[in-house]
């Protein structure tokens, strides 16, 4: 038996990454729970893993499963279980060195720049498990307002306000504590994307923007880079110089233009389709992740 | 006349096009025209010209039959050419040099074709330079199956030399008078495709994904004007249509992806409601001028 | 493979007679070797022996139960590889026993149910979806016509109890259906516990079989009951598979 240990359901991607990595895995034939402290299951996005307890895990776990985790702050408690760690990383922020420095627990990585780091760091090869967007987000032809700009107040709020200054003709709609099918069809109604969120780890709202068909506007961010590629699928800038940028790009005179970054932007997205990261794990799952999981 | 190239040429009614081929590869040392059951003058226009004719069954899919006549030629060398492409006038003098510059060190040599499309000669979106390696050292290219799949240099690619655009040999290619003569050679290749028939392996995103990737590569309004747009939208459809025949093929049992749409077209914002309009503008402006307009449009007070 | 085929039945002896004629078919089709008993929940005239079969056993019960009382009852006297609970008001296509058990081959799913349509030909069921923000079940692709609704194999939380074949020792591990659930949502809480307990479930989609539908008299208003401990002890704790219910336009 699996175990996905989550510290509890609130909106924050990283809860839902766990979740639709479970759900993927559970698609592909692996017995594979959520264990949240309480017991209690999102219900600000569509999933289909069961969740426990977290003191059903702890009365019920043996050496013959894997306990899987992605926040690091959990690992002190986990090591104590027996069974096999693995640590689903989802940032790479110091807290998470003592957790790949043990040797013994296994270690999964969602992007690239991950990847790298843990690989640097240990000197073992993380097993890439990939990321990928909800369909929901994938752009149906809903009609689109090139005047409207989606972003998430949750950081980064005064470079929003900053842009909003800047482009009086453009309207910012705020995706605030908003369930998953409502931000995306916000997002594919909306012109734009802004992202403002400096320091964010993979960014994964933006490339929801991006299937959702939005021109994305963004500060850099660290794993995201991977698919963010300045003035050819989106608009990459300090927060000093991103709100100018926009301001230009959204004048008469630059339809063209953005109509060319949003149709590259969905088209980098389609990288990320959910489907493709199931044939990643599916191929993965009779190699080194089969090795990580339990069967039993 | 170059001793050591034999041209290979396929034809199934070919009488418009061959002539104009055959007048420009007169300097081959041999010449075979591959002919699929034409009942026009195709062959006797290439006996007429000392042509090789030989008898092929009729088949969709030309590069499936390729192969089968590689064998053919005697000659150090093959160059392909299809029956609708020619060369130009000078290309005996420009196929002599080649050989001497590359004929040691490469096997194969790519060729940058131009392609004539409704009238227009491409010169980007994907259509130019669209290197064809159909000049290549005697059975060392296979073709893969199916319609236009890159053919395979024994060796790899470290043995194809791709010539350079500028000043050089080109395969003339004047196939399409109209986009309606493309869209309908587009959709009869995409009936007569082969496709793999495991369901497992049937994801229609994948059609989806390439119909955005062929859009964005085909999309070159600077080098080919408003065609550009039609023929990347043209193929972007190729794509999705070829999803569904292939869905189709497999009985429909699979899941079909969500639906497609191309390209992302905005609207224009509703009428503002004038109040709400004149408040965002003057957000910080007295509140006399929202009063006044009020009084226009008859609300408030 | 063996199965032991549980259809609780209270009167409709006719139906229950089509029923029973349908799945000797489907049972000889998949080549399984099977039990099938039919528990008479009280009919007010008792079920004859051989009535249906001479190869169909019948168990009596003169006061009537809850179906998880009378579905544990059955399947816990005649346990077998798989346990397969069946409606009285469903046909079963002659191939659906065939279908079932390929698609738990194929996926590994310990819990399979049946692509159920009504007589007009659209679904009634070919898997349960559960939509939010309140865990609400529902039938997915309800009154679709059936030839617009993919074949595709899809995972899900839940699956109707009308057509259920589960595997035995999941059934044993789970001490069978709640009893607590006076009516209705039994299938869906056993459900919901196999998953918790990391198990696949799933629909057989390759045929259709026929399901009148409640068809039982007085249905409706005893699925409050169980509604209510449903929501009780689920609210919260399972996770929405489905966008339906939640604002959009």
């Amino acid at each position: 038996m699996n175990y996905y240990v989550l510290p509890g359901t609130t909106i924050h991607g990283g809860i839902k990454v766990g979740f639709q990595f479970c759900d993927l895995l559970s698609q592909l034939g692996v017995k594979i729970v959520v264990a949240t402290p309480d017991g209690t299951a999102p219900t600000w996005f569509t999933s289909s893993v069961a969740v426990i307890p977290f003191e059903r895990v702890k009365a019920d776990v043996t050496s013959a499963d894997t306990v899987l985790f992605s926040l690091p702050q959990d690992y002190p408690s986990l090591r104590e279980l027996p069974g096999r760690l693995v640590f689903h990383c989802q940032g790479t922020d110091p807290l998470i060195e003592p957790v790949i420095a043990d040797p013994d627990v296994g270690l999964l990585s969602c992007w690239s720049q991950a990847h790298d780091f843990m690989r640097n760091k240990t000197g073992r090869d993380p097993v890439d498990v990939g990321i990928s967007v909800s369909d929901c987000f994938q752009y149906e032809g809903e009609p689109k307002r090139d005047d409207v700009v989606a972003f998430m107040p949750r950081r980064g709020a005064a470079i929003a306000a900053d842009c909003q200054r800047r482009t009086p003709d453009l309207s910012y709609l705020a995706i605030h504590n908003q369930i998953e099918p409502d931000c995306a069809h916000t997002m594919k109604r909306a012109g734009w994307y802004l992202a403002t969120s400096v320091g964010e780890w993979f960014g994964l709202p933006a490339l929801e923007a991006m299937a959702a068909g939005c021109l994305v506007a963004s500060v850099p961010v660290i794993g995201g880079m991977e698919y963010l590629v300045s003035d050819s699928n989106c608009l990459l800038g300090e927060p000093e110089t991103l709100p100018a940028a926009i301001e230009r790009l959204s004048r008469t005179g630059f339809e063209e233009e953005r109509a060319r970054l949003r149709q590259r932007g969905l088209e980098t997205a389609q990288g990320y389709r959910r489907s493709i990261q199931r044939r990643k794990l599916a191929r993965s799952l009779q190699g080194p992740l089969g090795e990580l999981l339990s069967w039993a | 006349m170059i001793e050591q190239i034999t041209i290979v040429t396929h034809t199934r009614n070919s009488q418009e096009t061959l002539p104009k081929l055959l007048a420009t590869t007169a300097w081959a040392g041999a010449r075979i025209v591959v002919d699929m059951a034409s009942t026009d003058e195709t062959r006797s226009i290439a006996r007429q010209a000392g042509c090789v004719v030989l008898d092929a069954p009729v088949v969709d899919a030309v590069d499936s039959v390729r192969n089968d006549y590689l064998g053919e030629p005697k000659t150090e060398w093959t160059f392909v050419l299809d029956s609708d492409e020619h060369l130009a006038d000078d290309a005996e003098e420009a196929v002599a040099t080649i050989l001497r510059q590359y004929g040691k060190a490469y096997d194969a040599i790519g060729i940058p074709r131009y392609n004539s499309i409704a009238g227009h000669v491409m010169r980007g979106s994907g259509w130019y330079p669209d290197h064809q390696t159909r000049l290549f050292r005697t059975g060392h290219v296979r073709w893969q199956p199916g319609h236009h799949r890159l053919p395979l240099v024994k060796g790899g690619d470290a043995r194809l030399k791709l010539l350079e655009p500028e000043k050089n040999l080109h395969i003339h290619h004047y196939s399409y008078t109209s986009l309606e003569a493309f869209m309908e050679k587009q959709l009869r290749y995409a009936r007569t495709d082969s496709y793999d028939m495991d369901p497992a392996a049937f994801d229609f995103g994948d059609y989806i994904a390439e119909a955005y990737a062929e859009y964005n590569r085909r999309f070159d309004r600077e080098k080919d004007g408003d065609l550009s747009a039609a023929l990347a939208t043209i193929m972007a459809w190729d794509r999705i249509v070829r999803g569904i025949i292939h869905w189709e093929k497999l009985g429909r049992r699979p899941e079909l992806a969500r639906t497609f749409s191309l390209p992302i077209a905005t609207v224009p914002p509703p009428k503002a409601d004038p109040e709400e309009a004149v408040s965002k503008r003057d957000r910080k402006k007295p509140s006399g001028k929202l009063r006044a307009f009020s009084r226009w449009t008859g609300r408030g007070k | 493979m063996g199965m032991t085929v549980v259809i609780p039945s209270l009167g409709l002896n006719a139906l229950l007679r089509s029923c029973i004629h349908a799945l000797d078919t489907a049972l000889r089709n998949a080549e399984c070797e099977a039990r099938i008993v039919v528990v008479d929940n009280a009919s007010p005239d008792p079920y004859r022996k051989g009535e249906f079969g001479e190869h169909v056993d019948i168990m009596r019960l003169d006061e009537p139960r809850s179906f998880s009382i009378a579905c544990n009852r059955a399947a816990f006297s005649a346990p077998n590889d798989i346990v397969l609970f069946l409606n009285n008001d469903v046909l079963l296509h002659p191939d659906a026993i065939t279908d079932i058990l390929e698609t738990m081959r194929e996926t590994g799913a310990a819990i399979c149910g049946a692509r159920l349509v009504y007589p007009d030909d659209t679904i009634q069921h070919c898997g349960v979806r559960i939509g939010g923000p309140l865990p609400a079940p529902y039938h997915e692709f309800n009154g679709d016509p059936s030839a617009t609704v993919s074949r595709a194999v899809r995972d899900y939380q839940v699956v109707t109890g009308a057509v259920l074949a589960a595997r035995f020792d999941l059934f044993r591990e789970l001490d069978g259906f709640d009893e607590a659930f006076p009516f209705a949502y039994e299938d869906v809480d056993f459900c919901l516990r196999a998953r918790q307990k990391g198990y696949r479930v799933t629909c057989a989609q390759r045929v259709d079989s026929v399901h009148f539908e409640s068809t039982t008299p007085g249905r409706f208003v005893r699925e409050l009951g169980g509604r209510v401990i449903f929501e009780k002890r689920w609210i919260g704790r399972c996770t929405i598979d489905s966008v339906r219910g939640h604002y959009l336009d």
